[in-house]
C-alpha cells in the first residue's frame, strides 16, 4: 500500500479534497471549545452554561450525521457537501460580523457548528466508494487525521483572539474553509455507482441487536472522552489553575494532538492483541489516568493525567473501528452512523458533566469521576460481548465473518 | 417409472487406466447419472474425475430438501469445483486436478442437467437428436479441444443448467468428448433410432477413431432409456421456516421446548411425546432476511443429516412440514470443558481422546468433510471414572475440506495458516486437536487465549506441556508439540500419522522446533561437541605451556 497505488486507483482528488473539506470542519466544529473560556465573560455565563455552549456543536454533530448520510443517499455526496459548506460559512459570517450576544445565540451558532461536524458522513462515503475495498483502511485512516484539526483551534484561536478579539477568529476560519470549499466545489467527483439506500428502518433493525448497543457505548466513551475533553480543556485549564488563554489552549493542543495520534495505533494494537483485550487495557488506562487527575491539584500532574487519558481515549477508537467493520461487515455504513452518533453524545455528556459538576460542587471532580466510572461500566460491558462472541455456533459466526 | 441405464468405458490404450469416471444411481422414484472427463493435460485429471462423479452423486442424493434439482446442481458444481481447486492449490501448487462434469437428474416425469467443459448431453426425442449441454471451448477453428470452463481451474465456474420435460421413449446420453468427436451427430442418431446400448456406442465411436490418433481418446457413455414415464417419488422441495422468538414450554410439531441450551434461545432441549429428548437447533432468526445465513442452515442441516457415525451427535430432520428446525439426539452428559473446570484429563483419558478425535477425524475426512470447530465446548465426555468416552458435537462449522478459506470457527484453536487465508484441511484439524489435547491436559492454551477478529502472532514457542502437568510423558509431549507447531510444513500431515504415533509411543521421535538451540534439540551431541571443544583446548594449553 502506497501513495502511488492511492493515486492510481479510484479518484484521487476527490480524496484530497474531501478530506481537505472534512478536516476543516473538524476544525470549525471543536472551534467553540477553543474559544469558551474568551466567550463566557462577556455572555456572563455561569459554568454550567459554559459547558454547555462549547457541547452544543458535538450534540447537534452527533445527531446531524445521521441526517447527512440519509440525504447523501438521496441528492448526492457532492451536492450535501456543498450544501453543509455553505451553510457553515454562512453561520460563521453572521458570527464574525454580528456576534454572539446571548447564551442563545451561541447555542444557534453551535448548533450550525454541528453540520461541520457531520461532514464526516459525506466526506467518508464520497470518497471512500471511489475505493476497492481493501483500501478502505487508507481512507478511514485519513479520516483519523482530520482529528489534528482540533489541536490547529487550540494553538492558533487563543493566539488570533489575543490580536484582534474572538470574534475575529470566525472570519480568519473563513479563510480555510472557503478554499477547501473552492477546491471541493472544483475538483471533487461524485462517486460511480449505485448505492442502497439507508433507511431509518436500518438503524432501528441494526439497535435490535445487542452487540450494537455495546458498540455505540464503547464509542460513546472512547469519542466521547477524546472530544469531550479537547472540547473542555481549553476552559478547565484556564478556570482550575487560572493559565492565560494562549497558555491553556498549549496545554489543550498538547493533551489533544495525542489523542488524535492515538488512533491509528490503537487499531494496529487491536489487530494484534485482539480488540477487545486492546479496549480492556486502554479503558482501564483512561479511568485510572481520570481519577488521577480528578484527585489532584497540580498543573503538572493533572496535565500528565489528561494526557495519558486523551492518548487512551484515543487508542479506544481506533480500536472500536479495527472491530467494527469485522463484526457489522455488511451494515457498516449505518453502524458506523450509529456509533458516530453515540461518539457525540459521549462528548456532549462529558461537557455537562464537567459544567453540572463546577455549579452544584464548585469543583471539577465529581464529573471527571463519574465519567471514569462509566470506563469501568464499558470494561464490564467488553467481558459480556467476550463471552457472547465465545459461545457463538459455527453457522452464524461463518456468516458473519 | 423404469428407465434402461447401460453404461460403458474404454481407455485410449488398453494398458493405460481411463480418465473418464461415471456414476448412475437409481432409487426413490429418482435416478442421476454423472459423467466426467480428466483432463490430460493436468497430473491429476483421472483423480478429478472419479472424485467429482462421486461427490456429485453422494450430494445430490442427500440435497437440501429446500433446494430444487436445479439449484442443487448448480451449487454442488461449484462446491466440488471450490473444493478440487483449492486441495490442488495446497497440495501441488497449481490447479491439477481438472475435470469436466456433465450431469442429469430425471426426477418427476422432468430432466435437471448442467455441464461443465466439453462432455455432452443429448435427448433423443421424437426421432431428433438434441444436444441439451453448450460445450465450453474456444470456438476458433482447430481450437476446440481447449477448454474455457472446467471443474478446478479457478474458484468459481459457471456449470450451464438445462432442462426439459421427458416422454416415453426418450432417451438421454452423456458421454465423453472421445465418443462425440469420433461420432457425427448423423452417425450418433441412427444407433439411437435402433436404440444401441452405450457398449455399442462407445464401440462404434472407437472403430470410427480408428487409428486416427487425434481421434483417439477414452471414450465413455451413459444411456438413459425411458421405457415408461409413469413418474412418482417426486420430492417437492421443501422451504425454510424461520420460526419467530421461542418461548420455554411451547409446542412444535410433537415436541415441548423445555430450556434454552444457547444464549440468542435458538437451540433448545425439547421432549417429544413419547418422552426421548432432543435437542432442536432453529435457524437464526437474521435468516428471515438474510439470504446468506438461511444458506448457511440449510447446508449444516444437508451436512449434519450426512454423518453417521456412532462418534457424533446424529441429525434428523423433521418428517414432513416446512423445514424449522433439525433435532439432534440429547445426550446428558458434559462438555469436556465443564469437567476440565473442575481437573483435568489424566494421561490415559488424554490419549484415548486423542484416538477419538482422530478416528473421527478420518471418518469425516472420508467423506471429504472435516469438523471445522473442534474444541473442548463441542466434545462430550461419556462413560465413568474408569474410562471414559466422547462424542463430538455441533456441525456449524463442518464443511468440505478445503472449501473454507475464512477464520470462520473458534480462534483460539484455530492453526496460524488460517489467520492468512489458508484453507480448512487436515493440517488445520490437527492442530486443532493438538491444542484441545494440550488444554485437556495443562488446562491452558499453548498459544493464549486468541480473541475474535484478532490476528495472532505465534512467533513465542508453546510452553513444554510436562512443565505444566508433571504426569506427561516426553513421547505425548513430542506427539503434542508435533500437533501444535505453528508452522504447518513441520506439523502432522494427516490424521493417521498421528494416530500412528498415538499407538506406538516407543516410536515417537523426540520433538524439537527445527530453529531451536542444539542444546535444547539433542542435547547429547551438544555435550559430545562441547567435550570435544575442551578436549581441544586443554591440547593447545598443554603445548602451550610445554614450549615456554
Amino acid at each position: 500500500m502506497n501513495i502511488a497505488q492511492l493515486k492510481k486507483s479510484g479518484h484521487w482528488p476527490t480524496l484530497a479534497t474531501s478530506f481537505l473539506y472534512f478536516d476543516v470542519s473538524f476544525m470549525v466544529w471543536t472551534i467553540l471549545g477553543a474559544l469558551g473560556a474568551l466567550i463566557a465573560p462577556q455572555l456572563g455565563l455561569n459554568a454550567q452554561q459554559k459547558f454547555l455552549m462549547v457541547s452544543t456543536p458535538i450534540l447537534a454533530g452527533a445527531i446531524l450525521r445521521i441526517a447527512l448520510s440519509m440525504l447523501v443517499d438521496r441528492i448526492g455526496t457532492k451536492t450535501t457537501g456543498i450544501i453543509a459548506q455553505l451553510i457553515v460559512m454562512a453561520g460563521l459570517v453572521v458570527a464574525w460580523q454580528v456576534g454572539l450576544s446571548s447564551l442563545n445565540q451561541a447555542l444557534m451558532l453551535g448548533v450550525v457548528l454541528g453540520i461541520a461536524g457531520a461532514s464526516f458522513a459525506v466526506a467518508l462515503p464520497q470518497s471512500g466508494r471511489w475505493y476497492p475495498p481493501h483500501m478502505q483502511g487508507v481512507v478511514l485512516g485519513l479520516a483519523g487525521a482530520g482529528n489534528v484539526g482540533v489541536v490547529i483551534d487550540h494553538l492558533l484561536a487563543p493566539r488570533i483572539a489575543a490580536a484582534w478579539g474572538w470574534q475575529a477568529v470566525f472570519g480568519f476560519a473563513l479563510i480555510p474553509l472557503g478554499l477547501a470549499f473552492v477546491l471541493y466545489a472544483i475538483f471533487s467527483k461524485e462517486p460511480p455507482g449505485e448505492f442502497k439506500k439507508k433507511k431509518l428502518s436500518d438503524y432501528v433493525r441494526l439497535l435490535a441487536e445487542r452487540d450494537a448497543h455495546w458498540f455505540c457505548f464503547f464509542y460513546t466513551i472512547s469519542f466521547g472522552g477524546f472530544v469531550g475533553l479537547a472540547t473542555a480543556f481549553a476552559i478547565y485549564f484556564k478556570d482550575q489553575f487560572h493559565l492565560n488563554p494562549v497558555h491553556a489552549g498549549e496545554m489543550a493542543a498538547f493533551c489533544t494532538l495525542v489523542g488524535a495520534l492515538g488512533r491509528p495505533m490503537g487499531g494496529a494494537f487491536a489487530d494484534k492483541l485482539g480488540g477487545i483485550r486492546a479496549l480492556s487495557i486502554f479503558y482501564s488506562i483512561a479511568a485510572v489516568a481520570m481519577v488521577g487527575a480528578a484527585l489532584t491539584n497540580n498543573l503538572w500532574i493533572c496535565g500528565g493525567a489528561f494526557f495519558i487519558a486523551s492518548g487512551a481515549f484515543g487508542m479506544c477508537n481506533g480500536s472500536v473501528f479495527q472491530l467494527l467493520p469485522q463484526r457489522f461487515a455488511k451494515d457498516i455504513s449505518v453502524m458506523t452512523g450509529l456509533v458516530g452518533c453515540g461518539g457525540g453524545l459521549g462528548g456532549f455528556l462529558l461537557g455537562m458533566f464537567f459544567g453540572t459538576s463546577k455549579e452544584y460542587t464548585g469543583s471539577y471532580t465529581t464529573g471527571i469521576i463519574f465519567f471514569a466510572g462509566l470506563c469501568v461500566v464499558a470494561l464490564i460491558g467488553l467481558t459480556t460481548v467476550k463471552g457472547r462472541w465465545r459461545t457463538t455456533w459455527g453457522a452464524t459466526a461463518a456468516a458473519r465473518i | 417409472m423404469k428407465v434402461q441405464v447401460t453404461t460403458h468405458g474404454i481407455p485410449r490404450r488398453p494398458d493405460s487406466p481411463s480418465e473418464d469416471a461415471f456414476r448412475v444411481h437409481e432409487g426413490d422414484g429418482r435416478i442421476v447419472a454423472v459423467l466426467a472427463d480428466g483432463l490430460g493435460s493436468s497430473k491429476a485429471g483421472g483423480a478429478a474425475a472419479r472424485r467429482a462423479v462421486d461427490m456429485l452423486v453422494d450430494y445430490y442424493l442427500s440435497r437440501p430438501q429446500s433446494w430444487s434439482p436445479r439449484r442443487a446442481l448448480t451449487e454442488f458444481a461449484s462446491q466440488i469445483n471450490l473444493l478440487l481447486h483449492q486441495e490442488s492449490q495446497a497440495l501441488h501448487g497449481s490447479p491439477e486436478l481438472l475435470c469436466t462434469l456433465s450431469a442429469v437428474a430425471l426426477e418427476g416425469g422432468r430432466l435437471y442437467g448442467f455441464n461443465v467443459g466439453d462432455s455432452p448431453v443429448y435427448l433423443w426425442h421424437q426421432d431428433t437428436l438434441k444436444q441439451l449441454s453448450t460445450a465450453h471451448t474456444l470456438a476458433q477453428p482447430g481450437m476446440h479441444h481447449v477448454l474455457t470452463r472446467a471443474i478446478g481451474l479457478e474458484p468459481a465456474v459457471e456449470a450451464t443448467p438445462f432442462e426439459c420435460d421427458l416422454a416415453d421413449g426418450d432417451m438421454v446420453v452423456l458421454c465423453s468428448d472421445g465418443v462425440s468427436n469420433a461420432l457425427p451427430s448423423d452417425k450418433l442418431s441412427a444407433l439411437l433410432a435402433r436404440r444401441a446400448a452405450a457398449r455399442t456406442i462407445v464401440s462404434t465411436a472407437a472403430e470410427a477413431a480408428g487409428e486416427d490418433a487425434e481421434l483417439h481418446d477414452d471414450s465413455s457413455a451413459v444411456v438413459l432409456e425411458i421405457t415408461q414415464s409413469n413418474w412418482s417419488g417426486a420430492a417437492a422441495p421443501r422451504p425454510l421456516e424461520v420460526l419467530p422468538s421461542l418461548r420455554a414450554g411451547e409446542s412444535i410439531d410433537n415436541y415441548r421446548l423445555v430450556r434454552s441450551l444457547q444464549e440468542g434461545d435458538r437451540v433448545w432441549l425439547a421432549q417429544r411425546d413419547d418422552g426421548a429428548r432432543h435437542v432442536l437447533k432453529f435457524p437464526p432468526l437474521e435468516a428471515r432476511t438474510d439470504e446468506v445465513r438461511a444458506d448457511a442452515f440449510i447446508r449444516e442441516l444437508w451436512r449434519a443429516a450426512r454423518i453417521d457415525s456412532p462418534d457424533f451427535a446424529r441429525a434428523i430432520t423433521p418428517a414432513e412440514g416446512s423445514l424449522r428446525y433439525y433435532a439432534m439426539e440429547f445426550i446428558d452428559a458434559p462438555t469436556l470443558r465443564e469437567t476440565l473446570k473442575r481437573q483435568p484429563l489424566r494421561v490415559e483419558d488424554a490419549v484415548e481422546l486423542g484416538r477419538f478425535l482422530l478416528r473421527a477425524g478420518q471418518s469425516l475426512v472420508a467423506r471429504d468433510l472435516v469438523h471445522g470447530d473442534i474444541k473442548p465446548d463441542n466434545i462430550l465426555v461419556l462413560g465413568d471414572t474408569a474410562s471414559s468416552r466422547f462424542q463430538l458435537i455441533d456441525f456449524g462449522s463442518t464443511a468440505e475440506v478445503f472449501s473454507v478459506t475464512s477464520r470462520a470457527g473458534t480462534p483460539t484453536y484455530l492453526a496460524p495458516e488460517r489467520f492468512h487465508g489458508g484453507a480448512l484441511s487436515e493440517r488445520t484439524e490437527l492442530f486443532s486437536i493438538g491444542v484441545t489435547l494440550y488444554e485437556a491436559l495443562t488446562r491452558t492454551y499453548p498459544y493464549g487465549e486468541v480473541e475474535r477478529f484478532q490476528t495472532p502472532r505465534f512467533d513465542h514457542p508453546a510452553k513444554r506441556p510436562s512443565r505444566l502437568n508433571p504426569a506427561i510423558p516426553p513421547w505425548l509431549e513430542a506427539i503434542l508439540l508435533r500437533a501444535i507447531t505453528p508452522d504447518a510444513t513441520h506439523r502432522y500431515q494427516h490424521f493417521s500419522e498421528m494416530a500412528y504415533d498415538l499407538d506406538h509411543p516407543q516410536t515417537v521421535v523426540a520433538y524439537s522446533p527445527h530453529d531451536a538451540p542444539l542444546l535444547e534439540r539433542d542435547p547429547l551431541r551438544f555435550y559430545k561437541c562441547l567435550s570435544f571443544a575442551l578436549f581441544l583446548t586443554v591440547l593447545v594449553l598443554t603445548f602451550l605451556i610445554l614450549q615456554r
